[in-house]
């Protein structure tokens, strides 16, 4: 009796969880007037072709180049953040230097700044260099990963030493250990970081909103929240299936990346319980 | 000794060049601009009077009425629904309990301005499935007046984070010696009871720093009302966040729109260095 009672809680649970997903897909197989009609089952297959035909051929094909766009700016600043994370990391781990405490704080302080604070003054800096509107705008503020300096230290540390210093007694230089022999070692928190750098950048909506004019640059949500803006004008009703079919496209490739990688991407609170 | 000191700052300059120009420029650039008054390219020194204006600004701390709603009711309904459905999943009385937590995990897949996008349309009376089977049953609702926003908010909010919050719950659920909940058995305690005398007081560091992370999050929602006012009216100044874009980019006043974002940047740091102040004990052990 208790375990159904326990068991249906879950269930409602999962029902909740669940829906806005299993609406999207069911809707995506209706026209305008039948979305309009609020019904919660699936209508035809063709009319999801020509709904995922109508997205991927929307104003020429600009789906497509927002889809690209996305991908280029997650591969290359996750993959930008998550190197500068490392080396950071590496740095603040191996190493004893003068000032090493007082810089560590601050940077662990500066990761407590938020975004908010910096990225109006940022849009002014861009401005005035002129990098407005340029794919550069998104990709290298990357190179600034506080967090991920952070986040990294601990996980070099978690190297034993011993393995550098016999590197080191091999005559190898600094440079070719942490290349050649360190970044494997820390190979799954490269990963981890990297594609928590990748979904953030994707899922970044106010420094594309910000920085780009011309929709070929947009990222996808901001593309799909372009359309979005369109929806409440007169006669631009049937843009609603373009927008929920190009959701569901712009949520796929990170359920897949999650599915794919979930145990690099389970979140953690280090060393909360003692 | 000399020659590790360099090495060090070989793998460091390439970092701190990034955060010199894109974290701490900005900033300190940001505080230049907020003395400045400005129109067009025009600009003016004024000292300290954007900061007046912005602090006696009505406007400007009515959107904190969203922020202190969803930190008042959303987030502690979001905590209780996360340890309730993480101590079910931790009980040991359901089969398959990691596919449960991939469940409740998954809305946290999605861009929150998917998810603000995709709630707001169930939600609109456009194209909602539960206006036409509530009006079914005799109730009109128009989910989307200014009136229930807080609402829909506060379901949104939910539905993106409570997995989230979920699946740190559980995991500090797990890391809970099997020996303690068995010896409160042998004891005499129930399931129930050891759940809520045993388990529950030891997620009390978890559910501070989940709490100062919700603090945090809530004092800068932007992307979830931005979808929202595609499909409805949504004030300028619905969120702290939304005040501050629109004071730089529908009336063009970046100056004063940077003070505004670095008085809102001061209120988040203090509850950010809340949480410093707690993981600094562990800080401190990791940069021996």
């Amino acid at each position: 009796m208790k375990k159904i009672g326990l068991f249906i809680i879950i269930i409602i649970a999962s029902v909740y969880f669940i829906f806005p997903f299993y609406w999207v897909i069911e809707s995506m197989t209706k026209d305008t007037s039948q979305l309009f009609l609020g019904t919660f089952f699936p209508e035809s297959l063709s009319q999801l072709i020509s709904n995922i035909s109508k997205t991927f051929s929307y104003e020429n094909g600009i789906y497509w180049m927002w889809f690209l766009n996305s991908l280029l700016y997650s591969s290359a600043g996750g993959l930008i953040g998550t190197f500068m994370a490392s080396l950071g990391g590496f740095a603040f781990s191996r190493y004893k230097f003068l000032g090493k405490r007082v810089l560590f704080i601050l940077i662990l302080g500066f990761s407590m700044v938020p975004g908010v604070a910096s990225i109006i003054p940022l849009f002014v800096m861009f401005k005035n260099v002129s990098l407005l509107d340029t794919y550069w705008a998104i990709i290298i503020p990357t190179f600034s990963n506080v967090f991920g300096i952070y986040l990294m230290t601990l996980y070099w540390n978690q190297v034993p030493q011993d393995i550098f210093d016999a590197a080191k007694i091999d005559g190898a230089n600094d440079v070719r250990i942490f290349f050649q022999i360190g970044l494997p070692l820390v190979f799954s928190a490269f990963i981890t970081l990297f594609l928590l750098g990748f979904i953030g950048i994707w899922n970044n909506y106010f420094l594309a909103l910000i920085m780009l004019r011309s929709s070929n640059k947009f990222p996808l949500i901001l593309g799909l929240s372009n359309i979005n803006s369109l929806i409440g004008l007169p006669g631009q009703s049937s843009l609603y299936p373009v927008i929920i079919t190009g959701s569901f496209f712009s949520i796929l490739p990170l359920i897949l990346i999650f599915f794919a990688f979930q145990k690099f991407l389970t979140p953690k609170i280090v060393g909360s319980i003692k | 000794m000399n020659k590790r000191i360099s090495k060090a700052w070989l793998f460091l300059i390439l970092p701190l060049i990034g955060i010199a120009i894109f974290t701490i420029l900005p900033l300190f650039y940001g505080v230049y601009l907020s003395f400045f008054g400005q129109r067009g390219p025009r600009m003016w020194y004024v000292g300290f009077y954007n900061y007046i204006t912005v602090l006696t600004d009505p406007s400007f701390w009515g959107g904190f009425g969203l922020p202190i709603f969803i930190l008042l009711v959303q987030v502690p309904i979001m905590l209780i629904i996360a340890v309730i459905l993480s101590l079910i999943l931790d009980s040991g009385r359901l089969k398959y309990p990691s596919l449960y937590r991939t469940f409740f995990f998954m809305p946290y897949a999605v861009p929150t301005v998917v998810s603000g996008l995709i709630w707001g349309y169930m939600f609109s009376s456009a194209l909602s499935p539960f206006v036409p089977l509530l009006k079914a049953i005799g109730i009109n609702v128009n989910f989307l007046s200014s009136g229930s926003l807080p609402w829909v908010m506060l379901n949104i909010m939910t539905w993106e984070w409570a997995g989230y919050n979920l699946v740190l719950i559980y995991s500090t659920l797990l890391s809970i010696p099997k020996e303690i909940s068995e010896q409160a058995k042998i004891d005499g305690a129930n399931d129930f009871q050891t759940a809520l005398y045993i388990k529950v007081p030891l997620l009390k560091t978890t559910l501070l720093i989940l709490f100062v992370f919700s603090i945090i999050g809530s004092l800068q929602i932007f992307n979830e009302p931005m979808m929202l006012s595609g499909i409805t009216n949504i004030p300028p100044n619905f969120t702290p966040s939304m005040y501050v874009y629109n004071q730089a980019f529908s009336y063009g006043s970046f100056t004063y729109a940077t003070t505004s974002a670095i008085i809102l940047g001061i209120i988040i740091f203090i509850f950010s260095f809340f949480f410093l102040r707690l993981s600094m004990k562990q800080m401190e052990e990791n940069i021996q």
